[in-house]
């Protein structure tokens, strides 16, 4: 495992099930750490992926660090793939699609925004994800046409994203999400770095189903503090 | 040393004074109102990225010509800066006219955002004024207005340390042409000059910029006139400019304030709708007044029923040549709406429900979905009750004036052309009761309906007033169709069910899924998103006020008694998913002195803007709910009654909560200059000439200049349906 950018002290904790897991995901991890300018540290977790103490148990290492935690995906149940050698092994994953889900709050648009930013800037494609449920639509809707594309370019625009980069679906965020991520890299979840009961209830719901994507938690907090007070330019419209 | 770095181009057009631009620009920024509580005062603070275009559009500066949304002079990319030119639409990409949006006047090269200082948008005044950096160390202010006095004139004065403001460009003229074969020419002017700091730190720049703007509709625009108004506006100076401002300003709020005693924070948010609807609608010629006036590009500037039956009557009631603007775009479209009507072997005049520049119906026949699918829009083949709705504004108009002239003279197709259009539409069936299928009211959850309640009577109201317009003035044969109208205006079934005691919103409406609001939470509520499309359909659940919408716009049409019962049964189904809504039951409401009830719609209604309910006021105000506001405050807790130019008396019946001491209105009724002071016993009444006035069902009194009080005789409200004015 290893880093492009030494300088930066900052840790990107990596938990993984086995050693094999670290290997396999490791262009990934490499990618992830570029993009947010962290250096990785490797967490080697035996965890039952599902369980509800596994769960229990990844919810509290991550609220014991205030950086990112990458989850990655327990081995065996990655698809075997061939590597850039052409040989057979488990998952040699780069970050190439990224999904960001978001609830539209003016805190998550803002921090999301701030990581598309990051990783349109090192060439990945971004889908953000916002799902539409009676907690967070708009309480006065005039209806479809004139209103919706004013209330979608709105939006897209809070979250800083090109008009083919933010999806809108209607249902209950776990499952939407779980729909969404098979055809991504990485999920990115934001979380309020409070693992109580009640709280954290996408996150449980994503890891009690067990979709194999690896999970980028990153605390708001944090984004607030290093990714979002960083200058990095806007993407030109039409990128990502 | 003063070094001018940009100037005007012509040495005659620059703006000189003595002592140079560092006098002029300190005249006009002394004048900055200090932030207080004052409820003339916008005060919007340095905020979150995420709110910067709703502010952008709630500190929009206009004056009925252009309207200048309110970025920063640095913009940014999370700015929207535009200036919007009424009535001018551009075809884009082939598809529906929106509205023409031109370079904005108000960008400045800033090198860095700033995350201290304030805006202040002037109420009284027009002016937005901006400081930015630490409240010791002011880095950069700005001051900026839309000429109420020379519309189509803009002024910008600003003042910023040479570290963070860069020297602007000197003369711009840049012309843009609308879909229409007209366009603008815009013309600006900007003179900078820089003054060394004694302390040998950074120098600071003064700016004053003055543009003017010259608009065609259906030619090209002139330059040489954009030049002359530009050169008059240089020769006039800032402060000038800015003294006219102020008077012009105190003109319009002399006729047309609200004020709430005892609660400022209302009167603020009345006085900021208020403000956003004059500096909406131009005073003369004709005015396209679209769902966003001139703050935003959503709704593409398209011209609803919002303008005829929200702005327009706030327009008569205090400033009417700008209501009489608003109708003058109607009169010039009558030969559209025809044509409309021909097409579908109609008879008369058809409005089309959106409309721009040439007044065919540019409704999308599509349009998207929360998902981004593409769904079909009808609201243009059935929201047909537009076409009474402009005939209301027209009727409107000629009440609040106490003239007959314009229906008989202009404005006659508008009340004719539409009840001709009604006749032939209605079907009488074998007993003599007239329908009208397959429209949508105004709850568009409910579409293609027969029947609906308020369709068929403002159609019975048109045609009724039609024949009472021709029956002063008209011959035969127009008069022989006037009876028609009369008995056609009587058959239209009113959807009143005498086993309910309330009327039927549409025929099969009582036997749908009977779902009550508090099933779905609390309003307004998006019962659409939360239901669907077809689950909406199948239940009483509606998009908003529709059987309440005909108790608020012609109550002395309407069945008396019924407005309690309509709204009891009503009000429990009503999703408030419009705008449009919350404001017509505060009115309706209020009305019935159930104060507790208007006021939490009151509420409601104040802050869809100021609190963006819709997620969609970066794309601009909504102005019927602005002038829905007024409405609830004028027609609701004052009671004020407008229903016939002959109305010989001014008719009120105020229901004051106990939380305000006053509600004190200015208005313009039948000619005269009104201030009312209204309790919910008595009223006291400033006018200009004599006045007869009349509180509730009591006698009428005649008020003679300067003022008086008159009292509520205690045992007699004011009851619905008056005389003559019932239909059935």
């Amino acid at each position: 495992m290893s880093s492009k950018n030494q300088e930066v002290s900052q840790p990107l904790v990596v938990v993984a099930a086995a050693a094999e897991d670290l290997e396999d995901f490791e262009l990934l991890v490499t990618d992830v750490a570029r993009a947010l300018e962290l250096v990785p540290a490797p967490e080697l977790v035996a965890r039952e992926e599902g369980s509800e103490k596994a769960i229990e148990k990844l919810l509290a290492m991550a609220s014991s660090v205030s950086g990112p935690l990458l989850v990655l995906p327990a081995r065996h149940h990655a698809g075997a793939m061939p590597d850039r050698a052409g040989k057979a092994r488990g998952v040699v994953a780069r970050m190439r699609r990224v999904l960001i889900p978001s609830d539209g709050s003016e805190e998550v648009a803002a921090e999301t925004r701030a990581l598309y930013r990051r990783f349109t800037r090192v060439g990945v494609h971004v889908t953000m994800l916002h799902v539409m449920t009676e907690n967070n639509m708009p309480r006065m809707w005039e209806g479809s046409g004139h209103h919706a594309a004013a209330w979608f370019d709105e939006l897209r625009r809070r979250h800083g994203a090109a008009p083919d980069v933010l999806k809108v679906v209607s249902g209950e965020p776990g499952h939407e999400l779980r729909v969404q991520a098979g055809a991504a890299d990485l999920v990115v979840l934001f979380w309020r770095h409070d693992s109580r009961a009640g709280h954290a209830a996408v996150i449980r719901s994503l890891f009690a189903r067990g979709i194999e994507v690896p999970k980028l938690l990153v605390a708001l907090e944090w984004m607030e503090g290093h990714v979002s007070a960083g200058h990095v330019p806007e993407p030109s419209a039409g990128s990502g | 040393m003063i070094t001018k770095l940009g100037t005007a181009r012509n040495a005659d057009v620059e703006v000189e004074e003595p002592g140079g631009l560092e006098r002029v620009v300190a005249e006009v920024l002394f004048e900055r109102p200090q932030a207080d509580q004052s409820p003339w005062l916008l005060v919007v603070p340095s905020g979150p990225p995420s709110m910067s275009r709703v502010y952008e559009s709630l500190l929009t500066v206009a004056d009925g010509i252009t309207g200048t949304r309110g970025s920063l002079e640095e913009d940014g990319t999370d700015a929207s800066p535009a200036v919007f030119v009424s009535g001018l639409y551009d075809t884009r990409d082939g598809g529906a006219e929106s509205l023409l949006v031109v370079r904005s006047w108000t960008t400045l090269a800033l090198n860095r955002s700033f995350s201290t200082g304030e805006r202040v948008l002037d109420l009284l005044s027009g002016v937005l004024w901006r400081v930015a950096g630490a409240k010791d160390a002011e880095l950069f202010s700005s001051a900026r207005w839309a000429c109420l006095a020379r519309p189509g004139t803009t002024v910008l004065v600003a003042e910023g340390s040479s570290s963070v403001l860069e020297v602007p460009a000197a003369h711009e003229v840049t012309e843009d042409r609308a879909s229409s074969g007209g366009g603008v020419v815009q013309v600006i002017d900007t003179s900078t000059e820089a003054h060394p700091d004694s302390q040998g730190g950074p120098s600071t720049l003064h700016v004053v910029r003055i543009g003017a703007y010259q608009v065609a509709a259906r030619r090209a625009p002139s330059r040489s006139r954009a030049v002359a108004r530009q050169k008059a506006a240089c020769q006039a100076g800032p402060a000038k400019l800015l003294a006219e401002q102020r008077v012009a300003w105190a003109s319009r709020w002399a006729e047309a304030d609200v004020e709430v005693v005892g609660n400022p924070e209302l009167t603020s948010s009345v006085r900021l709708a208020l403000f956003h609807l004059m500096s909406s609608v131009a005073s003369s010629g004709e005015a396209a007044v679209g769902a966003r006036g001139l703050t935003g590009p959503s709704y593409a500037g398209h011209v609803f029923w919002d303008a005829d039956v929200f702005v327009l009557p706030f327009m008569a009631a205090t400033h009417p040549r700008a209501a009489r603007a608003m109708l003058e775009y109607r009169i010039r479209r009558v030969p559209s709406a025809i044509e409309a009507a021909s097409t579908l072997g109609r008879r008369g005049a058809r409005f089309p429900w959106e409309s721009a520049h040439d007044g065919r119906d540019v409704t999308p026949k599509s349009g998207v979905n929360q998902h981004g699918e593409i769904v079909p829009i009808r609201t243009g083949e059935l929201e047909e009750h537009i076409t009474a709705d402009v005939a209301w504004a027209a009727w409107q108009l000629a009440s609040w004036s106490g003239r007959w002239r314009f229906l008989e003279g202009p404005g006659r197709p508008l009340l004719v052309e539409t009840a001709r259009y009604w006749a032939s539409r209605a079907r009488l069936d074998n007993a003599g009761v007239g329908h009208i299928e397959s429209v949508t009211g105004p709850d568009e959850y409910h579409e293609n309906v027969n029947d609906n309640a308020f369709t068929n009577q403002m159609a019975a109201w048109n045609l009724a007033r039609a024949a009472e317009l021709v029956e002063r003035t008209g011959a035969a044969p127009e008069l022989d169709e006037a009876i028609q109208w009369r008995v056609l205006s009587e058959a239209l079934f009113d959807g009143y069910d005498p086993g309910t005691g309330r009327h039927e919103q549409f025929a099969g409406y009582d036997d749908l899924q009977p779902i009550f609001l508090s099933e779905l939470g609390p309003v307004p509520v998006a019962a659409d998103l939360l239901l669907g499309h077809d689950g909406v359909a199948r239940s009483q659940i509606i998009k908003q006020a529709d059987v309440l919408m005909a108790h608020h716009m012609i109550p002395d049409a309407l069945r008396p008694g019924t407005l309690e019962r309509d709204l009891d049964f009503y009000l429990l189904r009503t999703a408030h998913g419009s705008s449009l809504s919350p404001a017509v039951y505060a009115s309706v409401l209020a009305r019935e002195g159930r104060l507790d009830e208007a006021l939490s719609f009151l509420d409601l209604t104040q802050n869809i803007d100021l609190d963006d309910v819709t997620g969609t006021t970066a794309g601009g105000l909504h102005l019927a709910a602005l002038g829905g506001l007024w409405q609830a405050f004028v027609l609701g807790f004052a009671g004020v009654r407008v229903s016939s130019p002959d109305a010989e008396a001014l008719v009120l019946d105020p229901h004051i909560p106990t939380q305000w001491r006053e509600l004190r209105l200015k208005l313009r009724w039948h000619g005269r200059r009104i201030c009312l002071r209204c309790r919910s016993d008595a009223v006291h009444v400033a006018c200009s000439t004599p006045l007869k006035v009349r509180l509730g069902d009591g006698e009428p009194v005649v008020v003679r200049p300067p003022e008086a009080w008159v009292e509520r005789e205690a045992s007699r409200p004011l009851s619905q349906g008056r005389g003559k004015e019932v239909l059935r």
